[in-house]
């Protein structure tokens, strides 16, 4: 078939087609990369870019201003000083001695020194003309001063005396001007000479310098030959060498080999010499050189430093050329293409530096769903590039945080600074010159983010700009003993914050407002703030001349920092960095944030908003959406520090500590510590680890029940306890008060473990027990115990795998009909708060708000008073009347339908548990007053005790964990978010009324003697007080008293309102209420049984054959087979009472935080909370509480309508305003169904879940979670800590494991929080930041002492301390506390250093006071070291930039003054600056003084050290376990050993050695006939350092040692010195006995030994005769002595003469017994 | 030590803004720029340094001086009260004997004269004080403070630098003596029965400083320590004198142990206000009479 033409397809079509697909795909290819270029992140990258180029063109600018105008002018001012100087001629001239030596040495005539001479000559004579010069210059700017002055004084005068004379005054400033201007010409004449004779000298120098160059080069090249002739000996040498070997082979006759030999010997001669040559040529030309460099030393220093100052500005011009791009890169002078091109788009498809970042974080991998674990990775930082960019200065700082606003003052100079050339003029240019003159700073063109921002560009470094101040701290002034109370209070009140924010203004803050008026947003924003500035400099100036007062500070107001995405991490010494804990490249962004990490879009990234405003913010602005299709949105800023949970499962190490000022994570820290002081872990275990035993969270749970158990065996009726021996009953008392005693537990399990083997006898046994079936069961194969006792108590004692740590939270009510009355009972289970309103007891009873029936009794209130308002039958009201009349039938009616169950059987629930109580209440021995006390028996007895005990009160450490409303000032010594430990005690006297309660003082005189017996897990400590004796004010002693018995006469007698329980508890019921509770028995039995059951145990009780479950509510119904059938009706009415007041007790979750006698084996009735974090929402019971929520806010619209015309006091608007925002952050989180909404709900009012549901729920359904007493900020940190509960550890390597020494600083500070140490103890000194200026503190005043006493410093650490920030300023911390002054205040002086008094009632200015701070811990100020124990260190206010308040010692501080005070009545003499001394002292450097051994003792049974005191320390209920803790904390703190301390003073071998040295030196004492000396001299170094131990002049004075008590009052007497050798640590001794003030700069212990290296016996005044020798073997002896005082002691009392040589026979020593 | 509060200068606005003087260099090229302030000629002597001092020094030496004596009587204002009894509670034996009372508060019974009031001269810190020649004969005296009887003697003792202190102890019991000096490293030492120490102070206090025993807590002395020797205490009947000051008005300083600096007092029956315990007097040639200061008994409480 022929081809045709026809092809299959139409080509014209198929052509149309192609070219519309061409079209169409190149259009496409063009949307796509046009899409490509429009990403979003994209756009932010170019942004980011831009911004970071600007700051570091400006910070480049500011480093250059600061260089040109500090540092750098300085070093080049002085290096041409130095350059226009004369040279030493000292040096010249040996310089030419050396070379004319040289000479001589080689037999070569010297060389000429002519030309150099004449070079010398002529420089000296420039260089004293530059001097001259110089001299003229100073001279100049002297008179130049002294005319300004002269012409200002004359100008003045002329003011004074014209008047309003304008003509005069014209003319008078005009001759001032014109005398200045002439002075100025005379200056810049002179400095004009100056520079030029300088200019003149330099050249001079340079041809001294060449000059000496020519001498030294021929001493170079004689070098350099001699070294080129002996290479060429030496290659000839081994010619030589080789020929010799040549000839030896070939066998060459003698005498060749002899010639070659001494060829050799030639050569290796010529060797030596040319050596010797060479080394004296080098020696002398590194002479010269060095000569020559000590000559130039100053000019290269000078011209290195100058290098180094520069270095700074070239690291920001570097960091500008990297940032910078363009499209043209210059490679040398060759044009290249630039990276700008590869940015343009279309080409930004291809290799673009703009670039996704993708941070993969292995080992964090998350949960994906049904697809598992998927590995994470964060794209974050390609929209955060800043994140990690931090301050040029500081690292841990981000360069542009969130932004905050300031308000700033700026100060101006008292007078105008005078115009320039240039300056003049409207122009832009002629402005900025001004406002730079002015001001000292320079806006830029245009803003980083909005082009009209008026940005600060740079800040010149001596300008008002730099030093502008924080308004508020501005002028503020207060009153003297304000400012020093202040001091004293553990607050941050005298802290300056931010130092930042006190130095001044910076690059790239914005202007938003000046002197209150706000800067337009438009492009003339920048000259009106110019305008603005400059016309408000000139008013001021103006109104300055006129009143002659300083001018008032211009008010800025200013924006600092930048909004995400271009802000840094505020935490970057925790996050990002990569010296930080959690480097970025290692941990990426969303294991702590969440979020979804791969997305690049705002929207997608699953950002979540903190709150409602930004939410909407977002929404219409950034396109967000609620993705609730990822399932791990990120967390709300509210709520990020959740996530540190994951991996922080101690929690305890996110508070602060040594390692961080500033805590990690406080929110949740508050947040797990109020979870733990709440109890809430009670009813909700946090399980913290897994079945297999791996941590998977915070681990909170109770701890197991041992002790309750055994007191339950003990105490319970017919548990078999009487049947135990007296050693068996020791063992379960041990077990009560030990119970993390394991041994102990084991052996009374073990107990009744055999017991139970008794109960159920063997197979064998029961076969016997058959065979004899009939017989009577012998006695001892009865078992001893109960069934009670076997199924419930064994169980409870055995070992647990994991078993949990925390104790109940709430009192022991196992002894409460000893301390409680019924009414007290009932009414503070009713609702606690009525007692008092602080309580942490939550309420459980009486929630019906979320009820209909509560709401509509109130309502039926409402319209009942609205109908009162109506009765008056005036026209107009009575179709209103009609109307609430209609109201009110309808309410009632509705009421009518209405079930109230919980009204009905609230009453009886709570009467019930009251009964259950006090009836099973187990007998307390309550503890009796000791015999001797003087009764108290007048009325003036009694007024005397009560002021007794409100002062035992405050001074025994009651206030440390109890609050009282006589002692108010006390809340300004706690920390704002202290919890404080104990309740409030103001009311005790309500509580413990005698009328209702007569045995309320005998339990509270107990319980202050020891808590432990009636609570035995309680914290709180036996206050260990004895009797005292009584003195009158003449010191005589005139009774004994008992500073309990005073304490519980304070409490119960202390002033109080009226109060009365609301509903006395009953003891008869009225049928009603009997009716009442079977109706409850009935409800709480058909949970267990039919109806018909259930009916019939309530009339019968459960017979013991059903006995199937003793550990459930039910045992209280069951009757004995005795009883069955047959029992009266009373006492099956009782037992329903017990039975629904244990179904109350344990449905109401009172034992989760109370040890209730019957209820040890109840289990938390809440549902663990371990994964509550992760729980799906779905299983959250939401029920109807947005309609109830909606209810509630049309009710309170409805009544705040009502109200708004009543005058109404509001509190504080911004709190207000938090409160009202966090409450619609939280209503929205409801709505939506979040874990958070229904946290905070829950917490809020936890019944109103079940709004709506209740009347379809039974009365056992309902919910039963009791509410609480939280703020706002306290819900939130729970739900903080709730939220990290994910139960989702990463890897092992990510999960935080501390170190030992960390670990055991944590364990510490735990135990140290759960004891509430802290409270008195200080455990962490002030620390203070300072900036000063350099050379401002110099050396420290300091006197002479042991050379091994000051702390020595290196010199790397003394430079650091030198060196000069941007600001022109030093940096140092200082550790230590205020000093204290005669009145227990802190000592600040004002700025003529008069300390400031008490009583004055003048206001001192708060920036012009100096703070006087006393060191605890030796610092590098100011390149000096600053020492512990001297000159008080005085700090001004403007230097300290930081005040990091002291940890612990709250109520050490809040007693200073008191005690001070105290102490005054008693003796007018007393020092208050020793008041440390008498309270709890500081437990810094405990480690470094204590011994491991008997701190760990101690704490565990402490006893008397210091009689001084006002208070002794407690014993605390610690476990063994708790105080080693202790101890280990205190040893990893200071790192010194532990547990073993070996002391080398202690060994027998030394202190035979010392012995025998210090016999040798009496021996040779003897032998100079010096001084007579008994011998013999051996075993006499400890007795003669006795000897000055008691010595009436020394130690004795105030020291107990052993049984020697110095005489008088208890606050001059001092710890016992026997007990120092196992107390204390040997270094430790020697520092406190050579200089105690180096240890306690307060003590009032004195120097003994006097230390003076330049006096005979290194002016020791101990005299000879004590102990012979210097300062330094004295001091020695007495440690020696001191630390081996048992070996000594024991020395003198030897048991040999003691020991008997004959034995006795038994009969014949009872017999002269029974005869004596 | 911080003792020169140079603080405030750069940053109030009013001695100047440029930080003068912590910059030397700097300013010297600026001088010509910056108008300087009035009191900026104080701080000249930190710019130019030496130039400076040579010059004041100078000015010293060449000034004729005229010298005057002070005086001046202080009365108690009001009823004495009794002194109180010290209550010994150690070493009684020793110190019981002395019948020991309360001297913080001494009045003499006749004219209510005040003891222990100490007047001295308080000059401003860049204030010069020319020192009459015949002061120059004590200048290396040595001042002793004793314990004694159990209790310091002198209870107020005034030093002038560079006197050195003898701190000795004439009692058969132990003592130590505790001094709390602000601007002189503090001292705390014992002192053996018999035994003396020796001091001396490398500074001037700006108030007298206390001197305490540990051992015998009612113990308290005073002690003043100053560059110059223009200081008196008042006598038992209240007097004292201070001789040869140089002509011109002069601050000086009134002190108590009780109420620290005196500030409300009645001369001659006029009420007077003196602001943190000090006055200005102007002292010319020959006798100068503060006249009789009664000091209220509500300020000695």
């Amino acid at each position: 078939m022929p081809a045709t033409e026809q092809t299959r397809y139409n080509m014209k079509r198929l052509h149309r087609i192609f070219a519309v697909c061409s079209v169409l795909l190149v259009a496409v290819t063009i949307w796509m990369l046009a899409g490509d270029h429009a990403r979003p992140w994209k756009a932010i990258q170019r942004r980011s870019d831009r911004i970071e180029l600007r700051l570091a063109q400006w910070r480049y600018e500011q480093a250059m201003a600061d260089e040109v105008a500090g540092e750098q002018e300085r070093l080049e001012l002085a290096l041409s000083e130095t350059l226009s100087q004369s040279l030493s001629e000292n040096l010249i001239r040996v310089y030419c001695e050396a070379v004319r030596e040289d000479a001589a040495r080689r037999q070569t005539s010297p060389p000429s020194f002519e030309s150099l001479e004449r070079a010398v000559a002529a420089l000296e004579t420039a260089a004293a003309q530059a001097v001259a010069t110089h001299k003229a210059w100073q001279a100049a700017v002297m008179q130049a001063d002294k005319a300004r002055l002269e012409a200002e004084d004359a100008w003045s005068r002329v003011r004074q005396e014209a008047g309003s004379e304008s003509e005069l005054l014209q003319q008078a400033a005009r001759d001032r001007d014109a005398d200045c201007r002439q002075a100025r010409s005379e200056l810049e004449a002179a400095v004009s000479a100056k520079r030029a004779a300088e200019a003149a000298v330099v050249p001079l120098r340079s041809r001294v310098f060449a000059e000496l160059d020519d001498l030294s080069s021929p001493a170079q090249f004689r070098e350099d030959e001699i070294l080129r002739q002996r290479k060429e000996l030496l290659a000839a040498l081994d010619v030589a060498k080789a020929r010799l070997g040549f000839a030896v082979r070939d066998g060459l006759p003698a005498t060749e080999i002899k010639q070659l030999q001494d060829q050799i010997d030639a050569l290796q001669q010529r060797i030596t010499d040319l050596s010797r040559e060479a080394e004296a040529a080098g020696a002398h030309g590194q002479e010269l050189a060095s000569i020559r460099g000590q000559l130039g030393q100053r000019e290269e220093i000078l011209r290195q430093r100058i290098a180094q100052c520069r270095s700074e500005a070239d690291r920001f011009s570097r960091l500008v050329a990297d940032k910078q791009s363009n499209y043209v890169d210059f490679w040398g002078v060759v044009p290249l293409p630039g990276k700008k091109w590869l940015e343009l788009p279309f080409l930004d498809a291809f290799n673009s530096p703009r670039k996704i970042d993708n941070v993969w974080s292995a080992g964090l991998d998350r949960s994906s769903g049904s697809f598992g674990r998927v590995t994470r990775f964060d794209r974050c930082t390609t929209c955060h590039q800043m994140i990690q960019s931090s301050h040029p200065d500081e690292p841990g700082t981000p360069a542009q945080a969130a932004p905050t606003m300031l308000e700033l003052a700026l100060l101006l100079p008292l007078e105008r600074p005078a115009d320039r050339a240039g300056d003049a003029g409207d122009d832009p240019p002629g402005l900025e010159s001004q406002l730079r003159r002015y001001f000292g700073m320079q806006l830029a063109d245009s803003g980083l983010l909005e082009p009209q921002d008026v940005t600060v560009r740079t800040v010149d470094p001596e300008g008002p700009a730099r030093h502008a101040r924080r308004w508020d701290q501005v002028g503020r002034s207060e009153r003297g003993g304000d400012i020093r109370r202040q001091m004293l209070h553990a607050g941050n009140a005298a802290s300056t914050g931010d130092d930042r924010v006190a130095t001044g203004l910076q690059g790239a803050d914005v202007i938003v407002a000046v002197d209150g008026q706000n800067v337009p947003s438009d492009t003339s924003a920048r000259r009106w703030v110019i305008d603005r500035l400059l016309a408000a400099a000139d008013a001021r100036w103006r109104s300055a001349a006129d009143d002659d007062q300083p001018s008032t500070p211009i008010r800025l107001l200013v924006r600092r920092g930048l909004p995400h995405p271009y802000a840094g991490h505020p935490r970057l010494d925790l996050f990002l960095g990569p010296d930080s804990p959690h480097p970025l490249n290692r941990f990426g962004c969303s294991v702590c944030h969440e979020g979804q990490g791969s997305a690049t879009e705002f929207a997608w990234a699953s950002h979540t908003p903190n709150d409602l405003e930004t939410r909407a913010r977002w929404r219409s602005t950034l396109g967000w959406f609620d993705n609730r299709h990822w399932e791990f949105p990120m967390y709300p800023r509210r709520f990020v520090e959740s996530s540190c949970l994951k991996c922080h499962h101690d929690v305890t190490e996110l508070d602060v500590s040594d390692r961080y000022d500033d805590p990690p994570a406080p929110q949740v820290t508050h947040g797990h510590r109020l979870i733990r002081t709440l109890g809430c872990f009670g009813c909700h275990e946090i399980a913290g680890v897994d079945g297999a035993g791996r941590r998977i969270g915070p681990d909170l749970r109770l701890e197991p029940n041992y002790s309750a158990a055994a007191l339950e065996f003990r105490g319970a009726a017919g548990t078999g306890f009487d049947q135990l021996t007296d050693e068996e009953k020791r063992l379960v008392d041990s077990l009560v008060r030990h119970p993390e005693d394991d041994p102990t537990r084991l052996q009374v399990c073990e107990l009744l473990r055999a017991d139970a083997r008794r109960a159920v006898p063997l197979t064998s046994d029961i076969l016997l027990a058959d065979a004899n079936a009939g017989e009577d069961e012998p006695e001892e194969m009865k078992p001893r115990f109960s069934d009670y006792v076997h199924q419930t108590l064994t169980p409870l004692l055995q070992t647990q795998a994991f078993p949990g740590t925390l104790r109940k939270v709430g009192p022991s009510l196992r002894f409460v009909g000893s301390k409680l009355d019924r009414a007290f009972l009932a009414d503070w289970i009713t609702q606690p708060t009525h007692f008092r309103p602080g309580t942490r007891m939550p309420r459980s009873f009486g929630l019906w708000n979320h009820l209909p029936a509560e709401r509509l009794r109130a309502r039926r209130q409402e319209l009942l008073e609205s109908l009162q308002e109506h009765s008056d039958p005036a026209p107009g009201t009575v179709s209103d009347r009609r109307q609430v009349e209609a109201d009110l039938a309808a309410v009632d009616a509705e009421l009518d339908r209405l079930d109230e169950v919980e009204k009905r059987f609230e009453p009886v629930a709570i009467d019930s548990m009251v009964q259950y109580l006090l009836d099973r209440s187990q007998p307390f021995d309550v503890i009796p007053p000791p015999a001797g006390v003087t009764p108290v028996l007048t009325e003036q007895d009694q007024q005397a005790q009560l002021a007794r005990g409100k002062v035992a009160f405050e001074q025994h450490g009651c206030l440390a964990c109890h609050e009282h409303a006589d002692f108010p000032a006390m809340a300004d010594f706690r920390e704002a978010d202290e919890i404080v430990k104990g309740p409030d005690l103001s009311d005790l006297a309500a509580k413990f009324a005698a009328d209702r309660n007569p045995q309320g003082a005998a339990w509270l005189y107990s319980w202050i003697t020891d808590p432990a017996a009636y609570s035995a897990r309680t914290t709180m400590p036996s206050a260990l007080l004895t009797p005292e004796p009584l003195r009158d004010e003449a010191g005589n002693v005139t009774g004994v008293v008992d500073p309990v018995a005073d304490l519980v006469a304070y409490l119960i007698n202390s002033a109080t309102p009226n109060w009365q329980p609301a509903e006395p508890g009953l003891e008869r019921w009225d049928a009603e209420q009997q009716r009442a509770l079977d109706e409850l028995a009935l409800v709480y039995l058909q949970e267990k049984y039919s109806l018909a059951d259930a009916q019939r145990i309530l009339e019968q009780g459960i017979p013991s054959s059903a006995q199937a479950d003793w550990q459930g509510a039910e045992r209280e119904l069951f009757v004995s087979p005795a009883e069955q059938g047959q029992i009266a009706p009373e006492q099956m009415a009782r037992k329903r009472l017990h039975y629904v007041a244990h179904k109350a007790l344990t449905t109401s979750g009172c034992f989760a935080c109370h040890d209730i006698p019957g209820m040890e084996s109840a289990k938390p009735i809440g549902p663990g909370l371990n994964d509550w974090g992760r729980k799906s929402t779905s299983q959250l019971a939401f029920g109807h509480v947005a309609q109830y929520l909606s209810q509630q806010q049309r009710e309170t619209i409805d009544s705040s309508d009502r109200e708004s015309d009543a005058p109404s006091v509001r509190s504080d608007a911004s709190e207000e305003v938090d409160r009202a925002s966090s409450a619609a952050y939280y209503r929205q989180q409801l709505d939506r169904q979040t874990r958070s909404g229904f946290a905070f709900q829950k917490l809020t009012e936890p019944r109103s879940f079940d709004f709506s549901e209740a009347r379809n729920k039974k009365y056992t359904e309902r919910l039963r979670m009791p509410q609480f007493s939280l703020t706002v900020d306290q819900r939130e940190a729970i739900i903080t800590f709730l939220l990290g509960l994910v139960a989702d550890p990463p890897s092992s390597t990510y999960v935080y494991m501390p170190d030992a020494t960390v670990k055991a600083l944590l364990q510490g500070d735990e135990v140290m929080t759960r004891y509430n140490c802290r409270s008195c103890h200080l455990v962490q000194h002030e620390k203070w930041d300072l900036a000063f200026p350099p050379d401002d503190f110099g050396a420290q005043t300091s006197q002479t002492t042991f050379p091994f006493v000051p702390q020595s410093f290196d010199h790397r650490t003394l430079a650091r301390s030198k060196a000069i920030d941007r600001q022109g300023l030093r940096r140092a911390q200082i550790e230590g506390m205020p000093v204290i002054g005669q009145d227990g205040l802190p000592v600040i002086l004002d700025d003529e250093e008069f300390p400031l008094e008490e009583e004055e009632d003048e206001r001192f200015a708060l920036d012009r006071l100096i703070y006087s701070f006393s060191l605890r811990k030796a610092a590098a100020v100011d390149g000096e070291p600053y020492q512990v124990g001297e000159v008080a260190f005085d700090v001004p206010r403007p230097y300290l930039t930081r005040r990091q308040r002291a940890r612990g010692g709250t109520l050490a501080k809040y007693l200073l003054p008191r005690v001070v005070a105290r102490e005054k009545e008693v003796n007018p003499n007393a020092k208050g600056s020793e008041a440390w001394a008498w309270l709890p002292p500081t437990l810094v450097g405990e480690g470094e003084k204590t011994q491991p051994e008997w701190l760990y003792t101690y704490l565990l049974e402490p006893h008397l050290i210091r009689p001084a005191t006002v208070m002794r320390m407690p014993r605390y209920n610690l476990s063994r376990a708790e105080a080693q803790q202790l101890v280990d904390y205190f040893a990893a703190r200071d790192q010194v050993s532990h547990p073993y301390h070996f002391d080398p003073l202690r060994q027998p071998a030394y202190l035979a050695q010392q012995d025998r040295q210090y016999a040798e030196r009496l021996q040779k004492l003897a032998d100079e006939g010096t001084v007579q000396l008994d011998g013999p001299f051996s075993n006499r170094h400890l007795a003669d350092a006795m000897r000055m131990v008691v010595s009436g002049n020394y130690c004795v004075k105030c020291h107990l040692i052993g049984d020697f008590n110095p005489a008088g009052i208890e606050r001059v007497k001092a710890p016992d010195l026997a007990q120092v050798y196992q107390r204390l640590r040997a270094p430790y001794v020697r520092t406190w006995l050579a200089k105690p003030t180096a240890i306690q700069p307060y003590t009032s212990m004195p120097v003994n030994i006097p230390y003076d290296p330049s006096a005979p016996l290194q002016g020791t005044t101990v005299p000879q005769e004590l102990y012979h020798g210097t300062s330094i073997e004295q001091l020695d002896a007495l440690v020696d002595l001191l630390m081996n005082y048992d070996r000594f002691s024991h020395g003198r009392a030897p048991v040999t003469p003691l020991v008997e040589q004959n034995a006795t026979s038994a009969e014949q020593g009872s017999g002269s017994a029974a005869s004596e | 030590m911080a003792a020169t509060p140079r603080w405030w200068r750069p940053v109030d606005g009013e001695r100047g803004v440029r930080g003068i003087g912590t910059r030397t260099s700097v300013f010297q090229l600026r001088y010509v720029e910056v108008p300087m302030s009035t009191s900026v000629c104080y701080r000249l002597s930190q710019v130019v340094g030496l130039c400076v001092v040579l010059i004041c020094l100078r000015s010293d030496t060449v000034v004729a001086e005229e010298w005057g004596n002070l005086k001046g009587t202080f009365i108690y204002g009001g009823d004495p009260p009794q002194p109180a009894r010290l209550v010994i509670t150690k070493d009684e034996q020793e110190c019981c004997q002395h019948h020991l009372v309360d001297e913080s508060l001494v009045i003499q019974t006749g004219n209510h004269g005040l003891q222990n009031v100490i007047v001295f001269l308080y000059p401003a810190r860049d204030q010069r004080v020319t020192i009459h020649p015949s002061y120059q004969a004590d200048e290396n005296r040595e001042q002793k403070l004793d314990n004694a009887a159990c209790r310091f003697a002198p209870r107020v003792l005034l030093l002038r630098r560079p006197q050195t202190l003898l701190i000795g102890n004439s009692d058969p019991i132990g003592h130590n003596a505790m001094m709390d000096t602000r601007k002189n490293p503090p001292i705390n030492v014992t002192i053996p029965s018999g035994g003396t120490v020796r001091y001396s102070f490398g500074h001037e206090e700006r108030e007298p400083v206390s001197v305490s025993c540990s051992i015998h807590p009612w113990m308290r002395g005073w002690i003043l320590i100053r560059d110059n020797p223009y200081m008196a205490v008042t006598d038992e009947h209240g007097q004292f004198e201070i001789q040869d000051l140089p002509v011109g008005k002069w601050e000086f300083a009134v002190w108590q142990e009780r109420a620290t600096f005196l500030t409300d007092v009645v001369i001659n029956d006029t009420p007077v206000q003196w602001k943190r315990g000090r006055v200005e007097i102007e002292i010319k040639s020959g006798e100068n009479d503060l006249g009789v200061v009664t000091v209220p008994a509500a300020a000695l409480k």
